[in-house]
């Protein structure tokens, strides 16, 4: 413990003792420079003689009381110091150790706009690329056989496709259910209930099964997409079949834009099925039996209903890989950008499908 | 603020003891009835080929997996029959890096050195920073200080994941294979850093390592693991290792010569 004496005009002495270590260092440094600082224009002398054990923190400590500017006559002497310990104090200039200066001064608000701009336009012209990279692979794939490695798109398929029946199973039904009952509950006010079978039918077939369907496979494999291949990224994998003068786009993408083109329009029909059984059971409530439901959906829903649903879905689908493993492929280094691509993945792919979904609305409706 | 038993223990227990270790993953085991002690202040490498089970022994050791059987004391308490809080005190005791440096990833490298100091100490930030600059200055590696682990090469991580491993003062330092990846006067500091820590502050180390050079200049004592009699086939003091084993297996490891040298290699 640092126990300032004042003598007369002479050094004050500051005793340290017994262990000085990590866990007991930070009072007694605190009160060390409280000292230096309220002494400042007298020596200090600190005593080390009853010093029992230091580590690193303590020499720290030593090295940072001997190396504080003094002004003259008013200097930091160590008195008594074991050389088994004085040894461990370095002798290097604290500038060596000291705070590194900030090599760029902040950027303004227009700077950082136009830099925020030209990144997010790059990000744009590379995901371009990428797209081409892959319709270029796709071509190949057709014309040569081999190119397709179909034993990694089943694998891809069950993981991301069987794997996510039960998740898929579950929103579609509570989807159909919801709807049913916030519409029928308005529609039974008219007396038009049966209509509701139009209502659930149409949108479930037309939108909502592949839309939902979408946002679940985009949380679960756009994001795990983005997150292997990001990994595989970090480990310099990539490197790996890059200079083995293999393509990664026909090694890690392609396989997962087949897998995912197959199995989102499976996982949508399974979403429409039980969407409008959901839709069924609660229609079953406002009196409205399973054979009318099912004669009446048959007049209000035709095939093309289910088709856009289905043609829908594989877009999505596509979307969904193609942007997963572009994130996955730009990943720069380190766990943390693993985390960001895998995040950025679902997120783009979000906004991308419900981009698209207006796109095809507009584009049938019209 | 608890600060780890290790240092209270009297003098006289070693500061690691193993006991009857047996070493393994699911049911393959790699080591089995591994006993040796590290004495205070005692500087201890663990050799042997490559996949012999040299991490797997020194994970068990820090507890963090559970032997397969037998018992580790650190300071003369089992880290493996430790409740969690009572484990977590003497792990705290430990310096411990890993092989890969196990920076990490979200921290700069100086956050990274006071991480620990952050967790567990009172010592104020700018107190803080210098004691991480130092410990990065003792592995040269200021320069590289406001960097991210991502933008290191593999030979910095492992510095600076020694730098983290010292920032508690801990008595006992447990490397992997600190030196695997450096060049060699890098390496040939870090072992005058070692040998200065342990002369002057008197620490214990347990390292595995495969250089010969820094084994012969740092080590008191050595422990052999192989991997097909899957236990230990020596221990002893290097140079005596080198030059008078009875074990082929022992002197072709000291002599770099694959095929069973009968003529030794004197430096
Ligand atoms: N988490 C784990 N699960 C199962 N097996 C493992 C695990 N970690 C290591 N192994 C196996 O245990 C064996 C020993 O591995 P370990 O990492 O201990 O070797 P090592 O002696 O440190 O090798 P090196 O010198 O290459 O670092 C290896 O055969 C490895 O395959
Ligand atoms: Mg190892």
């Amino acid at each position: 413990m640092p126990a300032p004496d004042a003598m007369k005009a002479d050094p004050v002495i500051l005793a340290l003792e017994g262990r000085v270590t990590a866990y007991l260092v930070g009072p007694i440094w605190a009160e060390a420079l409280e000292t230096l600082s309220r002494y400042a224009d007298r020596p200090i002398v600190i005593d080390a003689s009853r010093l029992e054990s230091i580590d690193d923190t303590g020499i720290a400590l030593l090295f940072d009381l001997k190396s504080r500017p003094r002004s003259v006559g008013a200097e930091v002497e160590i008195r008594g110091l074991a050389p088994s310990l004085a040894a461990l104090i370095p002798d290097y200039a604290p500038d060596d150790v000291a705070e590194p200066a900030r090599k760029w001064p902040p950027l303004g608000i227009i700077e950082r706009a136009g830099r925020a701009a030209s990144l997010q336009l790059a990000a744009a012209a590379r995901m371009l690329a990428f797209l081409g990279d892959c319709a270029a692979a796709l071509l190949q794939a057709f014309h040569r056989r081999g190119v397709i490695r179909w034993g990694e798109v089943l694998s891809v398929a069950a993981e991301a496709g069987a794997n996510a029946v039960p998740i898929v199973l579950l929103i579609g039904f509570l989807m159909g259910v919801i709807i049913a009952f916030e519409i029928g509950l308005v529609a039974q006010q008219f007396g038009a209930v049966i209509f509701v079978v139009d209502g659930v039918g149409v949108a479930v077939l037309r939108e909502l099964g592949a839309l939902m369907t979408a946002i679940v496979f985009a949380g679960r494999t756009g994001a795990a997409f983005a997150a292997q291949i990001g990994t595989q990224k970090v480990n310099e994998e990539v490197n790996a079949i890059l200079t083995f003068g293999l393509d990664p786009v026909r090694f890690l993408v392609l396989p997962r834009l087949i897998a995912a083109v197959l199995v989102m329009p499976l996982l949508t029909v399974l979403a429409d099925v039980v969407g409008i059984f959901g839709g069924a059971l609660v229609l079953a409530g406002f009196n409205i039996g399973f054979v009318q439901f099912y004669n009446h959906l048959l007049g209000a829903v035709g095939i093309e209903d289910f088709l856009v649903g289905v043609v829908k879905a594989a877009v999505f689908g596509l979307t969904i890989a193609a942007i997963g493993c572009q994130r996955g492929l730009a990943t720069g280094a380190g766990a943390t950008s693993v985390g960001l691509s895998a995040t950025s993945a679902v997120v783009t792919s979000i906004i991308w499908i419900v981009v698209l979904d207006g796109f095809f609305t507009v584009l049938i409706s019209s | 603020m608890e600060r780890p038993a290790v240092s209270a223990q009297a003098q006289t227990t070693p500061a690691v003891s193993v006991r009857d270790l047996k070493v393994g993953y699911g049911s393959r085991v790699l080591l089995e009835g591994a006993s040796f002690d590290v004495q205070r202040g005692e500087i201890l490498v663990i050799l042997g080929a490559s996949g012999c089970g040299k991490s797997s022994l020194m994970k068990n050791m820090i507890g963090l997996y559970r032997p397969m059987a037998g018992d580790v004391l650190i300071g003369g308490e089992s880290i493996v029959r430790a409740g969690p809080t009572e484990k977590a005190r003497l792990q705290r005791g430990l310096g411990i890096t890993y092989q890969s440096g196990a920076l990490f990833g979200s921290l700069t490298v100086l956050e990274n050195i006071r991480f620990p100091l952050d967790e567990f100490t009172d010592i104020g930030l700018e107190q803080k920073n210098l004691i991480a600059r130092m410990l990065l200055h003792q592995v040269e590696m200021v320069e590289a200080q406001s960097r991210m682990p991502a933008e290191l090469s593999g030979g910095m991580l492992k510095r600076a994941g020694i730098a983290r491993a010292m920032a508690l003062g801990a008595e006992i330092l447990m490397l992997d294979e600190p030196s695997a990846g450096l060049d060699p006067i890098t390496a040939a500091n870090l072992d005058r850093t070692i040998l200065a820590l342990r002369d002057n502050l008197g620490l214990t180390f347990v390292v595995v390592t495969h250089e010969l050079q820094s084994i012969l200049k740092v080590a008191d004592r050595a422990v052999m693991l192989d991997a097909t009699s899957r236990s230990i086939i020596a221990e002893g003091v290097p140079s005596e290792l080198r030059d008078h084993s009875q074990d082929a297996r022992v002197r072709q490891f000291f002599n770099r010569r694959p095929d069973a040298p009968e003529t030794e290699v004197r430096r």
